[in-house]
């Protein structure tokens, strides 16, 4: 029992830092920034990680991957998001389209969607959220009706997050109308280029990109375009959210904040309140409790152990922190976390954070259901 | 990346569990109540005889994290006795003490103690008198030191860790316990017709405990293996686990007597032994604003271990000793 990495993932944290300090301005805030060139950044520092391995650091060798352990994608996992995540919209397509499609793909869509994901070459999006079907996404409505060539979708499809800069979108339809709603729902691999996908921005708190709608009007799917069986989805559903729900290392930004604050702080750390104090150091360990449960949940995934409560517990006190650390750093900055950009502390980066931050409870699964899934494990289900 | 429990102290805590259920379990607690010779001459030798009094000589992670599980397994049955005392010292039972008022749980247990203060001094020291007897306090009493030493040692440092470390460990015992007890109770006891476990609001606030419970058994085993490590370098991470095993515990009770309603209050029902044998492992040496004062100082000496280490900042400022400063200097 020792808590700690090996020497090739401490080097693999050093080599990150470094091509992280090479390649982006220390005013990188992310890949969605009101800044268009940002976009492009991302997409540039993505060649570079694929080109030395490191993008698709933990998949299997022969699907471009490289090879190495869940604790080295850890780290990547650490140091992208410590600094916001410069894999832009990679993340999703390495962190569980890839694996979905490596479990439930054919040979054939796996040579085929990959080999450029792991080049960081394509960008994926996730076409799940309806309107009225948030956090019971099995009551999803948008359908796709079988035709002689394949289907047809009809539907609208919300909060969808890279959408209007993805190639692909992994979406799920209704298939079938069952008994029971989790039964017919089918996914698709889906250009987005196709004819009739419409997609159209929404303007948030969070900033550009994050937020979608895309419209699907009569669009034609065809056969090699499903992945797993028809009316198989939910299954695959609930094994892609198993991969979201660690692949966030939001912990690794709360403890480079907190750092980066006391650090800027320097002497007038003795004006601070007292109050503001301790909150920033019980902040401190939340982060490195939420850390801690998160190498715990990543020890079981690298020992093959499925254990979802473990996950649910993990991200709870992974999005807990990440708000309780967005809170502390707002109320000791006050009013100087308003402006953004040069104008602000760290060029926007407390700023940003807390606004981010606000939607951590939501995106990727509510707090609620994460509650829900820790209180079956505890209790037993709601009717039992 | 090494979170595996070793095997032996694993073991020593099951063993030590069933030994303490077999002498009576939480009764042994309730004994004492009554009979104050229980815990000096019913919980010592049955202590002695699991090898209590090896555990600290080896130091090794391995025996470490087994005096953690026996401290868990102490918890568990609100045992009446200094078991961190007797496992952070060599010879005699150390205690971290307010030097401004030293007293310790369980002191009357042992004639003779090492108490060490906030800056590592310490001092040999006997008990001055009877325990407190009160409802939160049943088993404190006031230690009487001789002369203190005038600086600390690397030696004292150490024992303070341990203590400080133990202390939370067997706090996060009770807790386990208290939130076990509070499932069953949440099971079983039947309101508007359905079970307590039915209620959403119910489910909810036992998650949420559920998931503050396993991060502080991360952090309690973390930090074990930290003082393991770094003995008394440690200390940051020492009292952050302290800290957090206050609040943890203070909010886990709260949910604990809420959800067990006025039955919980009634000594025959364990939460209320557990809920008194707390109070002097989270008020002893310091309760909440001097386990934060001590903390933030401690921070600004040697810096906060985390992906990104927080560096220290206070006068006397040393390197962090942490495991992510190479890499921090990449940057």
């Amino acid at each position: 029992m020792d808590y700690q990495f090996d020497v090739a993932a401490e080097q693999l944290r050093i080599r990150l830092r470094q091509l992280i300090a090479e390649l982006l301005p220390a005013e990188f805030l992310g890949a969605f920034s009101d800044d268009p060139t940002d976009l492009g950044m991302t997409q540039q520092f993505c060649k570079t990680l694929a080109a030395e391995g490191l993008l698709a650091i933990a998949w299997p060798t022969e699907f471009g991957g490289g090879g190495a352990s869940v604790w080295d994608q850890t780290v990547v996992r650490e140091e992208m998001w410590a600094y916001h995540e410069p894999r832009g919209p990679q993340y999703m397509g390495i962190n569980w389209v890839g694996p979905t499609i490596m479990r439930f793909g054919t040979a054939a869509q796996q040579r085929k969607h990959l080999p450029p994901i792991a080049a960081g070459d394509v960008i994926w999006c996730q076409g799940f959220s309806e309107p009225d079907a948030g956090s019971d996404l099995s009551s999803l409505r948008t359908s796709a009706s079988a035709t002689p060539d394949g289907w047809v979708v009809n539907g609208q499809k919300i909060w969808t997050s890279y959408a209007p800069i993805a190639d692909w979108c992994m979406l799920a339809a209704r298939t079938t109308r069952s008994e029971r709603p989790h039964d017919g729902i089918s996914l698709f691999m889906i250009p987005m280029d196709r004819p009739g996908i419409t997609v159209r921005r929404i303007d948030s708190l969070l900033g550009p990109y994050h937020l979608n709608e895309v419209f699907f009007d009569d669009v034609a799917v065809e056969p090699d375009e499903l992945l797993g069986e028809v009316d198989g989805g939910w299954r695959i559903i609930r094994d892609a959210l198993a991969y979201e729900r660690v692949g966030i290392a939001r912990y690794a930004r709360c403890e480079r904040l907190l750092s980066e604050f006391r650090v800027a702080c320097a002497d007038s750390w003795e004006h601070l309140g007292d109050s503001v104090k301790e909150a920033w150091v019980r902040a401190l360990l939340s982060a490195r409790t939420a850390r801690l449960l998160a190498y715990r949940t990543v020890d079981q995934q690298a020992k093959g152990i499925t254990d979802s409560a473990t996950a649910s517990r993990t991200r709870i006190a992974i999005t807990l922190s990440d708000q309780e650390t967005a809170e502390v750093l707002s109320e000791a900055l006050g009013c100087d976390l308003l402006p953004d950009g040069e104008e602000a502390p760290l060029y926007g980066a407390f700023e940003d954070h807390w606004r981010y931050a606000q939607a951590a409870t939501v995106a990727g699964g509510t707090l609620e259901m994460q509650l829900t899934l820790v209180a079956r494990d505890v209790l037993g289900t709601e009717r039992s | 990346m090494n979170l595996e429990l070793p095997d032996a102290a694993e073991r020593f805590g099951q063993e030590a569990s069933r030994a303490l259920g077999a002498r009576g379990g939480i009764a042994i607690a309730r004994q004492a109540f009554v009979d104050p010779q229980v815990p000096a001459l019913g919980v010592g030798p049955l202590l002695e005889e699991l090898g209590i009094g090896e555990l600290r000589q080896a130091g090794d992670v391995e025996s470490l994290m087994a005096a953690v599980e026996l401290c868990r397994a102490a918890g568990a049955v609100a045992l009446p006795y200094p078991v961190a005392a007797r496992l952070a010292g060599e010879d005699v039972p150390v205690a971290v003490v307010d030097r401004a008022h030293p007293q310790a749980d369980h002191a009357t247990v042992f004639d003779r103690w090492l108490v060490i203060d906030q800056d590592g001094a310490s001092a040999s020291a006997q008990p001055g008198g009877r325990s407190l007897g009160s409802r939160l306090g049943f088993f404190v009493a006031e230690l009487v030191p001789d002369a203190w030493t005038t600086t600390g040692t690397a030696e004292s440092a150490k024992s303070a860790a341990l203590f400080l470390t133990f202390q939370s460990a067997v706090a996060l015992g009770v807790c386990q316990e208290a939130f076990r007890l509070t499932v069953d109770h949440a099971r079983q006891r039947r309101q508007f017709g359905k079970p307590l476990a039915r209620f959403q609001s119910v489910r909810f606030r036992l998650a949420e405990a559920s998931t503050e419970l396993a991060g502080l058994e991360e952090l309690t085993r973390y930090t074990a293996v930290q003082v393991a490590q770094r003995e008394g370098a440690a200390v940051v991470d020492v009292l952050g686990l302290r800290l957090q095993m206050i609040t943890v515990s203070r909010r886990l009770m709260r949910t604990a007597h809420q959800l067990h309603g006025a039955m919980g209050f009634c000594d025959e029902y364990d939460l209320s032994v557990f809920s008194r044998y707390l109070q002097p492992l989270t008020r002893l040496p310091a309760d909440r604003p001097g386990t934060v004062a001590g903390l933030l100082a401690a921070v600004d000496r040697y810096g906060f271990d985390a992906t990104h280490p927080v560096p220290p900042f206070g006068p006397t400022a040393g390197p962090a000793p942490g495991r992510f400063t190479v890499a921090a200097r990449a940057r």
